[in-house]
């Protein structure tokens, strides 16, 4: 019985093959959606599995608060891990990372590349993390100093084929011996790295690990702790109070700030954004994209279900003729359940091909490397063959409602079997499919313009035509003013600056005590080292008072300039200038440094734009130790010709390292990657589910203006124009469109100025995005529809009525 | 074998009632050719849907094969159906999309018959209607005549007590009507009783006796004899 259903199914569809085709196609792009989301979504979920205690390890991060700030951290003090393993019988080993340079100077084989990804890591990390050995053994691996592990790919990059333990690697200057190469690490690690160098290579002042009452004040490694099988965390964390009293708390009152600890489980890692966190994920992308999963299969479900309802009529009579032949509805559901069950099934077969060419762009814009080859990993497979056999059935279950349920009697007579809720239902469906495409490109339109609005947002300061060069080191840093002397040489450098930290990075958070009402209160407040150019070649508009003045000598160890918000903050809107700051306390708190506010500068965007301008201030500074960056003013367009020649220069001045030279706007135009990701794949699945929704339309509206043939036909004889066929065509469909916006517009509203709470800074909601989608919307369907509606209007009507 | 007591169908919309069939009562045996006559809209149709447990009266009671199933589920009267009763329409109702072949096979698959016995049982019968050079081809390749023959065909696969037939001959030229006829004829000699609405006096002349219908009531029943009869003497 089964192969006659398949049989029959197969030979419907090659009768009705315009409609077989697009139900086929828009399964497939449903599906194929839905295969990539769902490889997406399995790939975040499994973060850190991978290890094989995964269950057992935590991650240690430390909330701070310095008065009256409070900071999340997921860096926590060297001594924290060896403290941990002393005082909780529970915890069994630990593992330290510590990023000491985000790119390392590496020499190799006689070739120099710079890398990320090189951590100093404890001997200990092959105990709590699974590592698969390529060369050499996890034992000892890590234990002397000046020997590093290194990953495959590294390993291949440097020295190919050939099994590099033994060989050396200089890291920074420094020489290191490979004792083992590893698996790289997979993507769907929450924190990643290419090289581990044995923590014993760092000096003692640096790791600060050999006596645990010293240095808890300094945060700066990942600490992980893996726990004794059947051990709980909690038990730890209930005596964390007598820990911190013992170790940390006494140092904290020194400071007037105070520490507590907070072990998260390392699954839970990637979805954990702290800050100084590696990169994390997103539950509410991961939610986003989930729904547009579904969506996209509800519609294309949809669209099958209208045009197997819409089909109802040219099918009534085989029904009727099975039911008289003994069939009864149980075995018509099924029958017509098969057939929805064959389309899904060959959708599938064609969202394979169709997820090979998409995954590639998909890739790009959501920074993954997935294949198609992962289609095939048995959970993925299971999955994919369920979302598969629910869409199928889903799509199938009200047309083989329908159809079963029609009287036999009547299709017998051959009365019109039609009923009229279903096509109330079609309708339904159709305003569905059109919300949720107007939402969609709503959602486009509104990330695309909160984007631009962040690309264009005056920032406060001039970072055009301004080219950053980091210098790395003390020894080269000493040496930054005759770089300086060497850049300023070029006729198209119009200036420069040096700093400590560059706008849209991070900056130092300092305790201070300001003066304030007459008494000095303790805070904490962001700082930034300058030379005495740094305000004017950043185009930073002084307020009140005067910018700093090399001539005087007290402006470089007493003088402070500080930022609007500072004046806000202190409350010092009487009269800021004069006010004061302490900073650098000696052990009993007094203060080394006594700060005279003398000049406010305008607020500008000191961090990107995902902070608020918080209370900042600035220090001049002459020692060219203080400075990091040399910010380089040049001539309009002459980009081209400035950054090789800063290459060049910053090469020759530090031969040790590759120069690393890039543009100012680059930490603003970063920051908002994971938004243009969003805005990106918002606009590919509007794209999709318009396509989706346009297939189905267009085959909708041949039934429906098939069903009106007649109607159409006598219109005409009694003297109806083309015209105002066509009128009365388009008037239906474009109430389907309005009711779609009197649908999607409220919820886009909601959903969109939700998403826009989420910036500080942010574009007003308005209705442009809601109007613009409508629009795109209605000209689209109209299009759509007139292919159709154009025929059944110029058609003749006799052959209609003569049809009938 | 079938007797219908005071049989009423009443259709309804939401303003108009119709009564489509009027208190009928009439009984057909086992073996019997029964043509039911009248002009369009008297009631024929209802009543063969009736018959041919395709639907439910709205009152009076339905005996089929001994059984009272006026109220018989829809799946009861499917299971009853699908048992006893063959059916041959005027425009044949064969499914397009399957082959000649698989048309007559579709209401032993119903059935639950093997593949092999479905395949012995359908050869046979369609050598028996002559048919069995097309069992390859599909509905629109054959012309009207051959269509019935497969209608008919299918109708009597399942070895049914009862054929009911609406209008078998309307849609065919004469000798193909003709055909179609002598098959029936030859079936209710084999012991099949056959029930039949026709507008053609020609076919009625058939069967053994004419139930005539006008306004959903029974106007007369008479033997087809005395109704050739009086044809002939007007």
């Amino acid at each position: 019985m089964f192969k006659q259903y398949m049989l029959s199914a197969w030979r419907n569809m090659k009768r009705a093959i315009l409609y077989s085709v697009i139900s086929v196609f828009c399964l497939a792009v449903g599906i194929s959606g839905a295969i990539v989301i769902t490889m997406y979504l399995n790939h975040e979920l499994s973060y850190d599995t991978h290890h094989e205690h995964h269950a057992r390890i935590y991650r240690m991060e430390g909330i701070y608060d310095m008065a009256g700030t409070s900071y999340h951290l997921a860096i926590t003090p060297f001594p924290l891990a060896m403290a941990m393993q002393n005082e909780f019988p529970q915890v069994k080993n630990y593992a330290r990372f510590f990023v000491e340079e985000e790119e390392r100077m590496v020499r190799a084989d006689d070739r120099e590349f710079l890398e990320k990804g090189f951590v100093l890591a404890d001997s200990t990390a092959f105990d709590v993390f699974t590592h698969h050995f390529v060369h050499g053994h996890p034992k000892g691996a890590l234990s002397e100093p000046n020997t590093m592990v290194i990953s495959r790919s590294l390993s291949e990059k440097y020295f190919g084929e050939q099994d590099p333990v033994g060989q050396s690697i200089d890291v920074s200057n420094r020489h290191y011996i490979v004792t083992a190469v590893v698996e790289d690490l997979p993507e769907n690690s929450h924190f990643r790295y290419q090289a581990m160098l044995s923590m014993a290579s760092a000096s003692h002042e640096r790791v600060y690990s050999m006596n645990p009452e010293l240095f808890w004040n300094i945060n700066a490694n990942y600490t992980y702790i893996k726990l004794h099988p059947d051990q709980k965390m909690d038990a730890v964390m209930e005596n964390m109070p007598a820990f911190l009293e013992k170790y940390v708390n006494p140092l904290g009152e020194q400071f007037g700030a105070s520490a507590q600890y907070l072990a998260t489980p390392l699954r839970d890692t990637h979805f954990h954004p702290v800050m100084m966190a590696p990169e994390t994920g997103n539950k509410s992308t991961l939610l986003i994209l989930g729904l547009i999963a579904f969506f996209l299969l509800i519609i294309a479900a949809i669209n099958y279900t209208n045009l197997a309802t819409a089909r109802a009529a040219k099918r009534a009579r085989e029904i009727g003729i099975r039911k008289v032949s003994g069939a009864n509805r149980r075995q018509l559901v099924v029958q017509f359940l098969s057939e929805s069950l064959l389309v899904a099934f060959l959708s599938l077969f064609v969202s394979v091909f169709l997820v090979e060419l998409l995954l590639p762009y998909f890739n790009s814009i959501a920074g993954k490397s997935f294949s198609l080859s992962q289609l095939f990993d048995h959970g993925i497979m299971f999955q994919v063959l369920a979302i598969t056999l629910v869409t199928g059935l889903a799509a199938g279950a009200y047309p083989s409602f329908v159809l079963s349920r029609m009287n036999t009697s009547l299709i017998m007579k051959g009365l019109p079997v039609q009923q009229k809720g279903s096509a109330l239902l079609r309708k339904g469906l159709v305003v569905f499919q059109f919300a949720i495409s107007i939402i969609l490109v709503a959602a486009t339109l509104t990330v695309q313009n909160q984007l631009r609005f962040l690309q264009n947002k005056p920032l406060g300061f001039n970072n055009e035509n301004r080219a950053v060069v980091s210098v790395y080191g003390n020894v080269a840093r000493e040496g930054i003013e005759t770089l300086e002397q060497t850049i300023l040489q070029n006729p198209l450098v119009s200036g420069t600056t040096k700093t400590f930290s560059i706008p849209g990075s991070d900056h130092n958070v300092m305790a201070v005590r300001a003066g304030v009402e007459g008494e000095m209160r303790e805070s904490a407040i962001s700082v930034n080292y300058i030379d005495h150019r740094f305000i004017d070649r950043m185009g930073i508009k002084l307020k009140e008072g005067r910018l700093f003045d090399p001539e005087m000598r007290t402006d470089f160890n007493s003088a402070i300039l500080v930022n609007e918000a500072a004046v806000r903050f202190f409350g010092w809107h009487d009269e800021p200038i004069g006010k004061q700051i302490h900073m650098n306390f000696d052990q009993e708190g007094n203060p080394r440094d006594v700060m005279r506010v003398i000049g406010v500068v305008e607020d500008y965007h000191f961090l990107s734009l995902s902070n608020p301008i918080e209370h900042h201030m600035l220090i001049l500074r002459d020692t060219p130790t203080s400075f990091r960056y040399l910010i380089v003013e040049y001539q309009d367009g002459k980009k081209d010709e400035v950054l090789p020649f800063l290459e060049k220069v910053t090469r020759e001045f530090d031969p040790s390292r590759l120069p690393q030279v890039h543009m100012l706007d680059m930490g603003f135009s970063e920051t908002f990657d994971a938004e243009k990701r969003l805005g990106s794949i918002f606009g590919l699945f509007a794209l999709v589910t318009i396509i989706i929704s346009l297939m189905g339309l267009f085959g909708l509206s041949s039934f429906m203006l098939e069903q009106r043939r007649k109607e159409i036909g006598i219109r005409k004889v009694l003297g109806s124009s083309s015209l105002s066929v066509l009128r009365l065509l388009y008037k239906e469909f474009s109430w389907l469109i309005l009711v779609a916006v009197v649908v999607a517009a409220p919820f886009s509203w909601w959903l969109l100025d939700r998403w826009l709470q989420g910036f500080l800074f942010r574009i007003d909601m308005s209705l442009n995005p809601i109007l613009v989608s409508t629009l795109v919307a209605y000209v689209l369907a109209i299009a759509t529809v007139s292919y159709h509606s154009l025929r059944s209007a110029a058609m003749n009507p006799v052959d209609s009525i003569r049809a009938e | 074998m079938i007797k219908t007591v005071d049989l009423t169908k009443v259709f309804r919309t939401e303003e108009v009632e119709t009564t489509a069939l009027n208190q009928v009562s009439f009984e057909i045996k086992e073996g019997e050719f029964v043509a039911i006559m009248g002009p369009s809209g008297c009631g024929k149709s209802t009543l063969l849907n009736i018959m041919g447990l395709l639907d439910n009266p709205s009152g009076g009671a339905y005996y089929f094969l001994d059984q009272e199933v006026s109220n018989y589920s829809e799946k009861q009267r499917a299971n009853l159906r699908k048992r006893n009763i063959g059916f041959v329409f005027q425009n044949f109702n064969l499914i397009d999309e399957l082959s000649v072949f698989e048309n007559v096979e579709l209401p032993l698959i119903y059935l639950g018959y093997s593949a092999a016995e479905r395949k012995q049982r359908v050869e046979e019968v369609l050598e028996q209607m002559q048919i069995m050079h097309r069992r390859n081809h599909f509905p629109l390749q054959l012309s009207g005549g051959q269509q019935q023959r497969v209608a008919v065909s299918r109708a009597v696969v399942a070895k049914p007590h009862i054929i009911l037939a609406d209008e078998p001959t309307g849609n065919l030229d004469s000798t193909h009507g003709d055909e179609v006829m002598n098959l029936l004829e030859t079936l209710n000699k084999n012991g099949t009783t056959i029930i039949m609405v026709t507008h053609s006096q020609r076919d009625a002349s058939y069967s053994q006796r004419i139930i005539r219908l006008f306004d959903g009531q029974i106007v007369t029943e008479d033997k087809t004899t005395e109704f050739v009869l009086t044809a002939a003497a007007q």
